[in-house]
């Protein structure tokens, strides 16, 4: 969590503020609405208030949803003036600045992913304003989040291993965009857009989250840039001189450069961040309390509501991050197959996305200012439908993805990312331990979808009517 | 083996069969062996079997858990490393393919020509991507396959190859010796097609009138010019995608114990089976995959769907899909750096991209015992739809995937080829595929498409807006079932199409 701006007694003062405030609207069980006895003479049920419904946890989950996208666009929005700040003066401390910004946008996005996977704005919110399935079959998701990206349509990328390198470089045709100053000679928002569908296919996207990141970091080759050998703790160190503005300094790799590349590859970076919070904001205006459109069907939508809750918790759990985002890399031993490769900050995206599962179960989120926003859980909803055994179950099975996923985060900031994780091979016990985890945890949200006898559809009615 | 199979007493299933119902019904086909081949138009005898708890589960073990709102979950009974396994190759599935060479070297290799970039961009949700509208287009959901139109000639388009591929990565030649002796300078996408349609109008048999839409096709914009004269164009819309493990796991003997290729049994129907080469053991092989059994298992169909769709090499197509004289093509491959020894898909990966297609799931079947649906069932039998759509099969129990062996399943397609009728033909030939044979199309979850992609669209190039749009198109040896559909009330009608939406 990111509490860099507060002491720790500050945002312990915060937490403690605000369970003080539960205590009060009688969320805690201790208390009903109107006193200890409850309205209809019931006191809470093992320190859960006997209250809570169904519709509170939807609302709840509806309101951590705007308070996680929310958070977002407002990193999103803190990172543009960073990179403005860096490009109009690319200082190595503004660049460190620069890539600051950018992983601390990581930090609520990350939480948010858990809102995936559910037919939500984020997967399905078309052009229109609408819900639902666009040409492509997807939302905005791609244009904030696709990885991994096909970077060398962006930048320039340096040949690795032998692999990739052209056969005759005279042959060598400049397809990135940055170098590419006849096709496209301005680099703004209308070019970027232009390209979001380059070739025709909805998915081939230059933009978003791990564009930019590229554009900071670059290709991570290794502390000698040689791309080769045994990978080491060095994450991309694309140069400062990437950005130079003074004459006859720019860089490109080992490409002959001229001056307006650098400036070219600026311009990149600040109209990216500025679609980066096009996106965001229409999402977050989907789950504005209230007046959101997808917030007010979602609220009122019951059980189906409910079952996308959990049916997301899962499918993230276990298909995205257990299977491909751990998974994959772990079995390919393959860089390119970590969620932030320039970066090296895989292990954030981990921990968050668990995080975000978590969140989504304790109905409790921590603001990226410290404020909590918290209320009527699925661990409360368990106890109040007598379901303490498989309430406490999944709760543990979360926690236990946590501490395992704390394993990864911590190993990382002391010096071994996941990209040297995984090199240790498949019985890598670390990464081992978050996969099985998610997996145990993935079956007790299916064991709560049963027991709370919810799905999206009801296969077992029987009537004519049309599904 | 199959599911109704009078043969094998083993079956535990086959008890079943004393249980079935006899009823008399006026149908033109099914006169039994006895009977004589001219006699068309008589009472006859239609089993309709008694129904079976089974056939809520589609697909057995693989069936889904529940409903979704994509076809693109693993089945239900899977455990946890193949679930795992089925997501991770789920991965290069949904993943765009990009131009070699780039950094991100175990997803580069697209082209130099191809039609998308991904699989799930032709393949929404695991079912059929939004067709693509009429007009002058670059088609995208649309595949053009090139065939020859002469039975003597079994040769593909010697510049084009067996299927156009309308995209392609930019490469542009340089060496002036070798642009002085070829025409075209730049890889560039084969052609654009035009596509129209015009409407057939027709009437049922209580006078309430349909609308077919017939499509009519063109190739433009050739970039290589003509095609050979005996070359014909064949366009199919991208097929669902679900439940092919299982249908790799029904056993060849259960198939061709249905081959009638020459209308032995008298019926109407001759069940034929593709002969197709094993592209790894050169072996000649049923068919089994693509619209007319192209394919013999599911591997070498995924990996032809990565060579020919999307432009990736592998270990059972090798070379990219360059004919010899696209030369741009050629040496835009060479660019891109991957030579045979380093296929743009390795093995490994290959295989989780199979493995994934062989765990999907299909979704279990919809409020199967309603009334309207159970009737629908019983018209389903009555009009013998189920001598194509033969409706259950228990997978092979040697199956080396454990979770597909001997699982019954209730795909309702016998996987052989049926002269379909000029209206429906293409005119080309795959294999033993004639221009007017098309393999029977599975049935199970093609009624939850509009809710999984918004669109529906039947038949193999989505001509077909409804259920009953597809089976109007009937046509060949599936004439007289067509006619008995006609024949029917609306009730009927709407009864037989529930059915075939609910399985």
């Amino acid at each position: 969590m990111k509490f860099s701006s507060f002491s720790k007694i500050s945002a312990a003062m915060i937490i403690a503020f605000s369970l003080t405030a539960c205590v009060d609207d009688g969320d805690n069980g201790v208390s009903g609405a109107v006193g200890a006895a409850g309205a209809d003479g019931v006191a809470g049920n093992s320190g859960v208030s006997s209250f809570v419904t169904r519709d509170d946890v939807i609302k709840t989950n509806a309101n951590i949803a705007y308070a996680a996208y929310s958070d977002s666009l407002i990193s999103a929005t803190e990172l543009k003036v960073a990179l403005e700040t860096f490009v109009a003066d690319p200082t190595d401390t503004n660049f460190a600045l620069a890539k600051k910004s950018w992983l601390d946008s990581r930090e609520p996005y990350g939480q948010t992913e858990v809102y995936r996977f559910r037919q939500g704005p984020i997967d399905e919110l078309k052009a229109d304003g609408t819900l639902g399935q666009d040409d492509a079959g997807e939302g905005p998701e791609g244009l904030i989040n696709a990885w991994p990206l096909g970077e060398a349509i962006i930048d320039y990328v340096e040949p690795v291993d032998g692999l990739s390198g052209p056969e005759s470089p005279a042959n060598a045709i400049t397809d990135n965009i940055i170098a590419n100053i006849t096709a496209y000679p301005t680099i703004n928002a209308d070019t970027l857009e232009g390209l979001f569908e380059y070739g025709e296919d909805g998915r081939n996207v230059t933009t978003g989250y791990h564009a930019i990141e590229f554009l900071l970091w670059g290709q991570d080759l290794n502390k000698d840039l040689s791309g080769t050998g045994t990978r080491d703790n060095t994450a991309g160190q694309r140069p400062v001189t990437d950005y130079s503005i003074e004459v006859g300094a720019c860089t490109s790799g080992s490409n002959a450069t001229t001056d307006d590349i650098c400036t070219r590859r600026g311009q990149y970076l600040v109209t990216t961040a500025q679609l980066l919070i096009d996106q965001l904001k229409r999402v977050t205006e989907q789950w504005e309390p209230v007046s959101g459109s997808h917030y007010t069907n979602f609220v009122a939508g019951g059980d189906v509501s409910l079952a996308k809750i959990l049916e997301g918790m899962g499918r993230l759990s276990f298909g995205e991050l257990a299977g491909e985002r751990i998974n994959i890399a772990l079995i390919e031993n393959s860089q390119e197959d970590e969620h932030s490769c320039f970066s090296d900050n895989t292990h954030r995206d981990i921990f968050l996305n668990a995080k975000g599962v978590q969140n989504s179960f304790n109905a409790k989120y921590v603001r990226i200012d410290g404020e909590v926003i918290e209320g009527a859980s699925i661990y409360d909803l368990l106890v109040v439908e007598e379901q303490h055994e498989l309430a406490n179950k999944l709760r543990g099975a979360l926690e236990a993805t946590m501490s395992a996923a704390a394993v990864i985060d911590t190993k990382a900031k002391t010096g071994m990312p996941f990209d040297i994780l995984i090199q240790d091979g498949i019985d890598q016990p670390n990464i081992k331990a978050v996969i099985d985890a998610l997996v145990a945890q993935t079956d007790d949200i299916e064991a709560v979808i049963d027991a709370l006898g919810v799905t999206t559809n009801d296969l077992r009615d029987d009537t004519d009517q049309e599904i | 083996m199959k599911h109704f199979s009078l043969h094998n007493v083993k079956s535990i299933y086959s008890t079943r069969l004393l249980a079935f119902t006899i009823l008399v019904v006026l149908s033109a086909c099914d006169r039994g062996p006895n009977q004589s081949k001219n006699v068309s138009s008589q009472s006859i005898v239609s089993v309709v079997p008694t129904f079976d708890l089974s056939e809520h589960k589609t697909a057995g073990g693989i069936t889904h858990k529940r409903l979704y709102a994509s076809y693109l979950y693993p089945g239900e009974k899977l455990n946890n490393k193949q679930k795992l396994n089925f997501w991770s190759g789920f991965s290069f599935f949904r993943d765009p393919w990009v131009a070699a060479p780039s950094a991100t070297g175990n997803r580069d290799g697209l082209g130099p020509l191809f039609n998308t970039r991904s699989c799930i961009a032709c393949h929404t949700a695991g079912s059929r991507a939004k067709i693509d509208e009429a007009g002058h287009i670059l088609p995208l959901s649309l595949v053009v396959r090139l065939g020859s139109k002469d039975s003597s000639i079994k040769d593909v388009d010697p510049i084009y190859g067996g299927q156009i591929q309308p995209r392609a990565i930019s490469y542009r030649l340089t060496d002036t010796e070798i642009i002085e002796k070829y025409p075209y300078t730049d890889n560039v996408g084969e052609a654009w097609l035009d596509k129209s349609y015009s409407k057939i109008e027709g009437t049922f048999a209580d006078g309430e009138p349909y609308e077919l839409l017939k499509p009519n096709y063109q190739l433009s914009k050739l970039a290589y010019g003509e095609l050979a004269p005996h070359i014909g164009i064949s366009v199919r819309l991208a097929p669902n995608i679900f439940g092919m493990g299982l249908l790799n796991a029904i056993k060849t003997d259960d198939l061709l114990e249905q081959e009638d290729s020459n209308d032995s049994d008298g019926n109407g129907i001759s069940a034929k089976y593709n002969r197709v080469p094993n592209v790894i053991t050169n072996v000649i092989e049923v068919g089994r995959f693509g619209f007319k059994a192209k394919h013999p298992n599911l591997h070498q169909q995924v990996a032809a769907a990565f060579r020919d769709d999307i432009g990736i090499t592998n270990s059972s197509f090798v070379n990219e899909s360059c004919t010899a004289r696209q030369v741009a093509c050629n040496y835009a491959a060479e660019y891109g750096g991957h030579s045979l020894a380093d296929l743009e898909i390795p093995n490994n990966r290959l295989d989780l991209v199979v493995t994934f297609n062989e765990l999907l799931g299909v979704p279990p079947a919809r409020k199967l015992q309603s009334k309207t649906v159970q009737a629908g069932r019983t018209l389903f039998y009555q009009l013998n739809c189920q001598q194509c759509h033969t409706p259950s099969y228990v997978t092979d129990e040697a199956y080396p995937v454990k979770a597909l062996a001997k699982q019954t399943i209730w795909p309702y397609t016998d996987l052989a080829l049926h002269d379909m009728g000029e209206g429906l033909a293409d005119g080309v030939y795959e294999f033993n595929a004639n221009g007017h044979e098309w393999r029977t199309a599975p049935l199970w979850g093609i009624g939850l498409q509009q809710y999984t992609t918004g669109q529906q669209r039947f038949l193999h190039d989505g001509r077909a807006r409804t259920i009953s749009e597809a089976i109007l198109w009937h046509g060949g040896e599936a004439e007289p079932v067509k006619k008995a559909y006609v024949a029917l009330t609306k009730q009927q009608r709407e009864a037989l199409i529930k059915f075939v939406k609910a399985i």
